[in-house]
Parts: structure tokens; sequence; C-alpha cells
């Protein structure tokens, strides 16, 4: 074993679903309850990992207002560790695919959030790589690039995308849907901040998150997926950090309407291929696929009139609009304390790494069948 | 007939290099074993004594031996090959140190497998540690399992203990899939059942189970060690995993604790990685009686089953029996069982002796070839009582949920001449009833 990581487990993985490709499809789940208007309790749910289950009994505290220096992490944060633990587990998996051995790696996230403004603003992102291994500086860097391609949550952040609002009054069986596809942010921050989360890698798959305020949460992957089984993974933290947001504004919204809620449940859900994101298809996008926020309300309101509450409230929602709308990712490289590249991820850039992968699993193919 | 020697031994490596742009160009796949290249590989079609007879067989490069070679040995020379499979991780398929593998543990283990139709088979030291190794293996924390009220009492206790590995475990009537699928709840990831119940031999309707498996994305294992692959083969029925104690008829001769799991590399692979954790690893020396038990298993399983269904055939017309549990007998009331039972039953029966258990208890002190003892499957005939034995864990409120009634007895039958066990019985019987 390379890097805590058993490459024949990967690779064993990977034919398995190039072979029966209704493997490759994982569906994950959240459900979120505020415990009070401070703190949202999220709850990860049993995943169905192709035609099997895998049950996560997994539980994580989120504030949706809350401070720096507060005991638990701000839904923000949940949101950075999603991005840099995909983008360092990939990364991870990337070396050890190439034989390269990691000393350390560890990525640093930064973004710029409004913490006074009124809508959602998500401003400059930006991704440090911090790696001590034997793998070559161009070869590192390519691995950077590749992963900006292959993490899905990265791409959920990059490229657009939509999230589907389902809302249920629970005296009510009627379901309203919404699809968000657009949300609008504010230009420019009323009080702006930079929030960051250092992401180190432990081993396999298992990393170990820090916010700037102290808070520690790891990071980790089903043994059905090769992790030690320890954590949530990224894909459950951004689940449960976009229903505890919405979870928050939803609330937030019943106040402003004088809508009498007397309770509130939200279910977020997603899903990954595993052919995107192994390139095994490349016509299979790599993103979370079919985010769908159901939020089950106790009120007095109908269906449909929550509907539009909700859709207010999702409208406002920074998860909402990172995953609807582009976003350009700055990310450099560190090896071994000296900067060995730095690029631009953002929607033209993928296009193009895009079609040099596909360009060279062509030419790999050909080899292969030649 | 195809008899072929497998080309090799290790599968494709999965070669990680600088030169791999991702990991959809790594090599490996998943291949069946792990074999060495000396070892007989059958195809599935091979008749069921072919593959007990020379499946999995180690021949010998050197001496040519016919009987096998023992392999009793803990380790193993350090090589290229062996250090590779450490930074491949391939070392299941390696020889290294006998808890991860020996080559007398592949030659049983492929003999199970081909006999079961699956890829891949780990042995373990006894049939509740393949139990236990396959169930941690496959659920999470938060995970549930849903299996029957009347599994074997030792699987029950195991499972009533699985909370503290924060699993929980529903326990329901394994005859009926609707309890079964009203059981099954949003963390559930396994159904664990026996094809025949122990002592009273209730079939579970096993390709209805396969069929909720498959539509609830839950993994199917069965405990087969009643009917073995002689009579049943739950995979090609949709099962993802059979288990068995070995000790019982795989085996046959009493002289060995052993267990089995069995199915896809996929599963057998991640349950052989738990094994190497919690241990539990069966010796080659077992693993050779076993491998040599093995190839009479389809003349003993035959044998045993025509004899337990002419013993049964003759307990319904005894007057000292009252009733006669066996899938042979008049009016059973799980008759789907044949429709995934093919050519017998096994060769394990129960009865109900008139008078209760005191009137049992006698009977079995009168019985002269039945050896008065727990465990089943071997050549010798074995006879005990639920209630005292087997499921003397239970409660007698619990037993009676179950439906073991007063008096049950439970026999298995050996190869023994049936008609001198049929008239053991029946002086054991009389006598009983003149006792009580």
């Amino acid at each position: 074993m390379r890097n805590g990581l058993n490459i024949a487990s990967v690779s064993e993985l990977v034919h398995e679903i190039k072979l029966y490709p209704e493997e490759a499809l994982v569906r994950l789940a959240a459900g979120i309850e505020p415990l009070s208007t401070a703190i949202t309790d999220v709850q990860v749910k049993t995943l169905s990992g192709g035609t099997t289950r895998v049950a996560r009994d997994f539980r994580f505290f989120t504030s949706p207002v809350g401070e720096r220096g507060a005991r638990v992490a701000n839904f923000r944060d949940h949101m950075l560790v999603a991005l840099g633990g995909c983008v360092l587990v990939t990364f991870v998996q990337g070396c050890s695919a190439r034989g390269f051995t990691i000393i350390n790696a560890a990525v640093e996230v930064a973004a710029e959030f409004d913490s006074g403004g009124e809508g959602p603003h998500l401003g400059r992102i930006e991704y440090r790589y911090e790696v001590d291994c034997d793998g070559p500086p161009d070869a590192l860097m390519e691995i950077a690039t590749i992963v900006s391609c292959m993490s899905p949550n990265h791409r959920t952040f990059v490229e657009p995308g939509r999230v589907c609002l389902q809302v249920a009054n629970g005296t009510d069986e009627r379901v309203a849907e919404r699809l968000l596809t657009s949300v609008s942010c504010a230009q420019r921050p009323v009080k702006p901040e930079v929030r960051r989360v250092r992401v180190a890698w432990a081993y396999g798959t298992q990393l170990q998150a820090r916010t700037e305020s102290g808070l520690e949460m790891l990071v980790d992957q089903p043994k059905q997926y090769l992790g030690l089984d320890s954590a949530p993974n990224p894909q459950e933290y951004l689940l449960g950090a976009a229903g505890a947001e919405l979870c928050r504004e939803v609330q937030v919204e019943c106040q402003r309407r004088k809508v009498e809620l007397r309770g509130i449940v939200v279910h977020c859900a997603g899903s990954i291929n595993l052919l995107g994101l192994t390139n095994v298809d490349d016509s299979v996008p790599v993103r979370v696929h079919d985010l769908v926020q159901r939020v089950e309300l106790a009120a007095d309101e109908e269906a449909e009139q929550l509907g539009d509450l909700v859709e207010a409230a999702g409208a406002r929602c920074l998860l909402h609009s990172a995953i609807c709308g582009e976003h350009a990712i700055d990310v450099s490289l560190l090896s071994r304390s000296e900067t060995i590249g730095k690029f631009r991820s953002d929607g033209a850039a993928l296009e193009k790494n895009l079609a040099e992968l596909s360009r060279r699993k062509e030419e790999t193919s050909a080899t292969e069948r030649g | 007939m195809t008899l072929k020697t497998q080309s090799s031994a290790i599968g494709t490596a999965p070669e990680p290099a600088p030169e791999r742009g991702w990991s959809n160009e790594l090599r490996r796949g998943r291949v069946p074993g792990p074999r060495l290249p000396q070892q007989r590989v059958l195809s599935g079609e091979s008749g069921i004594g072919t593959v007990c007879v020379h499946a999995g067989g180690y021949e010998d490069p050197v001496t040519g031996a016919v009987a096998g070679t023992l392999f009793q040995t803990t380790t193993f020379r350090f090589s290229d090959v062996s250090y590779s499979s450490f930074s491949q991780g391939i070392t299941r398929d390696v020889p290294i140190y006998t808890r991860y593998g020996n080559p007398n543990q592949w030659s049983v283990q492929e003999k199970i497998a081909t006999l079961e139709g699956a890829e891949s088979s780990c042995v373990f030291a006894s049939g509740m540690a393949a139990i236990f190794t396959t169930l941690l293996a496959l659920t999470n924390r938060g995970g549930h399992v849903v299996s029957a009220y009347d599994v074997y009492g030792g699987t029950y206790d195991l499972l009533r203990e699985l909370h503290q590995m924060g699993r929980r475990v529903s326990f329901v009537n394994p005859t009926s899939i609707r309890d079964i699928e009203a059981a099954v709840c949003e963390d559930t990831q396994i159904l664990f059942f026996e094809t025949l119940t122990n002592p009273l031999l209730k079939a579970i309707p096993l390709d209805e189970l396969a069929e909720l498996a498959r539509a609830r994305k839950l993994l199917l294992i069965v405990d087969n060690t009643f009917l073995t692959p002689v009579f049943c083969r739950p995979l090609r029925h949709g099962a993802h995993l059979v288990v068995h104690s070995c000790t019982k008829y795989l085996n046959g001769h009493s002289d060995l604790v052993a267990g089995v799991v069995s199915g896809s590399r996929k599963y057998v692979d991640r349950i052989w990685q738990q094994s190497l954790r919690v241990g539990g690893q069966l010796e080659p020396i077992a693993c050779y009686l076993l491998e040599r038990g093995l190839k009479t298993l389809e003349l003993r399983a035959r044998r045993q089953a025509e004899s337990a269904a002419e013993v049964a055939k003759f307990l319904c017309s005894h007057p000292h029996v009252a009733r006669v549990h066996h899938p042979s007998v008049p009016g059973y009331a799980y008759s789907w069982v044949h429709e995934y039972c093919k050519g017998g039953y096994g060769g394990l029966l129960s009865f109900e002796v008139r008078g209760g258990d005191e009137a049992a208890l006698a009977m079995t002190e009168h019985v002269r070839i039945p050896a008065l003892a727990t465990s089943l499957g071997g050549v010798e005939s074995l006879i005990s009582l639920p209630f005292n034995t087997s499921h003397s864990t239970l409660t007698v409120r619990q037993r009676k949920h179950i439906g073991i009634g007063a008096g049950l007895v439970r026999l298995s039958v050996g190869i023994e001449h049936v008609q001198d066990l049929i008239d053991d019985l029946d002086r054991a019987l009389h006598k009983s009833a003149e006792a009580v």
C-alpha cells in the first residue's frame, strides 16, 4: 500500500464500473434540523452506492450564523471543507495512480463572503496545495490540473448547475416544486470577510480539516470506497452545509412573512457518478448531480404558498448561488515550500483541460489497440 | 469435462506508474481466486462429483503427489513478487504469511468456490468466525441487518450482540417475505437467513428474498450449511454470499471446526481484509483435512439425504411420534423449497416425541447407533434435544415462539445402513414410551 490507499482496489473499482456502469452511481443525502437559532443538526444518511447501501452513522453541527470563535463551525466553513476535502482526496488518488509517495499534503482553501449584506456573495476562491512528495514538479502540476477536472465539488462550483426545491407541508400530501437555475449574487459585499480552512492529508482518504478559529473535523470515505469510514465525505459536508443554510433562510423568511413555523426538516440529496470522475466515461459530467432540497414544514399555509416562501429563501442562499453560478478558482501549488505553478480554473480552462484529457485517453486506447 | 491448470498465479497488478494519466489507466480488474498456477481449476460445467474430487487440487510440480501437499508453514520467503504485492495492494494473491493466505487455504477455497459457483471463497476457523467477519466487513456503523428469530443459536447470540459494534438487527419470521420486507428500513444493508432453519427445517423463500435484496439494494447472505451445494446453490438464485459451517456436511467427519464464505471477489476480498484484523484464519492442516473431506461430499450428502427422507417417512407413521419436521414429509408447509432445492433436502430432521421432553430424553438414552452429541453432518448419526443443547440459551417463551415444542428431538442422519437406524429408533421410542 502506498499513501494508505490500496491502489489495486482503486483499479478494481474502475474496472468494475467499466463492466457494470450501474455500480458507478452514488446517491448521498443529509437530514437537517435546527436545534436552536444558532445551531443546526446535520445527520448524514445512508448512501446508495451502485447496487448496495452504505450506512453512514455521522452527525455534525453547523451554525448558520456562527461567528469566529464559536464552538460550532459555520456552514461556510463546511462549504470550504467540502471543497478542500474533495480536491485533496482526488489529488492523493492521482499521486497514488502514478506511484508517487506522499510525505505530506494539504490544501488551504480561502473564499470571500459577505457577512453584512442581504444577498449571497461569493467572491474570490483560491486553493493552495502544499505537497511534499517524490513526484516531479511538472507531474504534480499536471495532477492538480486533472484534479480540477475530476473533483466533483470543484466542478460544482466552477460550472453552473441547478437545485430542485421540494416543499411539503407536514399536514398535506401535496409537494410544491421549484427549480433554481440562477441565484443573483451581490457584486459588492457590504462587509467582506475572507474565511480559510486548511485540510491536511492523514492516511489514504482520511483528511483532517481545521478552521481559522481552530475547530477541527475529519473528512473520509466509506470503507466501500477505500476509506477508514471515520467521517462524512466531502459531498456529505456540502449537502449538510447547503441544507443548513436553507433551513436558516426559510426560518428567516417565515419571520419576514409572519408565517407561524412549528417545525422544519430539510432533506438534502445529490449524487456523483464515478464513471466521470475516474475518467472511464468522459461523456458523464463530473459534479454533484441531481441536487434536491426537500423542505418539510409544519405550518398552516398550503404547499404552494410555502413553495413560494422556500423559493424566496432559497434565492438568498450562498450555497445555491455557488451551485447555480459559475466561479473561477485560483489554484497554486507549493512543493517543499516552493511555488511550482499557478493556474485559474474556470469554465474555459476546464473545457481546454477536458479536451486534452479526452485526446490523451483516445491516444492511450489507440496504443493499446495497436 | 474440462480440467485445466490456470496459467498465472497472480491477477494482473494495477501497475501505478508516472505515465498513468488517471485511475482509468490502472490495469487490474478483479480476478477469481486466489489461485496458484499448480492448482486445478475446473469450469462450472463439471459434474459436482468431479468438482469435489479435483477442483482446487494442488498438483505438486516436483513429486507429482496425487493426494496434495500440506504447507504447514506460517511464513514464506520474500521475493520480488511479494515485495511488489505490498505496494500494489495484492497481498491476498501472493504467499506471504499464513494469516494472509496459504496454498492449503487456496486449494480448499477454490474447491468450495467452484462448488458454490462463486468467484472466491475465504475459509475461517469456524462457521461463527465466517459469519462474524462477513457481517462486520459488509456493514458500516449504523447499519441494520434483518435476520430470523430462529437462526442457529450461536448466530442468534452473535446478532443480539451486534449493537455493541453499532449495528442493529431485526429478527423476523424467515418464511414470511412480507414480514421480512416490513423490517427493511433506510439503514438496512444485509438480509441474513439460513436456507433451512435449525431445528425445525423451515425453508426461506429464497427467490423472493433475492428479488427483495435486488430491489432494495441489500446484500443477501445465506447460510447453506444444512443443504450443501449438492442440493442448493444460493448464488444461482440471487444471493450475494453463501456461508457454511464446514464443520458439518462439507467436512463430514466430525474431526475439524471450520467455516467458509463464498461469493464475488468484490465482497470476499473485503471479508478477507476484515479477517486480517479480527483473525480466525484456518490452519493449513485443517484446510488439508477439509479438502480431503470435501472429496466425498456428494456421496455422503446424497446418502444422508436419502436416509433422512426414509427415516422421516418411518417416523411419520410411528405411534409415539407426534410430528416430523423435514421437507420430504407430506404437508410440509414451505413448498417453495422445491424451487431451489434439487435432489434431496439434507440429512437433518427433527421430530416431536409424544410425552414431551421427558420422553424425548428417555428415547435418546435408548438409541444405540446415533451418538448423543451436538453438531450434525458427520458420517455418524447424532441425536440431541434442542431445549438443553443448541437452543438452551433461549427462554421457554422464545422456544415456543419459534415453534420448538416439548419433546423435540434433532437427528442428524449419518451414512449408516438406514434400516439399522430405523430399527434402532423404533426400539428406543417404544422403550421410552414404556419408561415414561
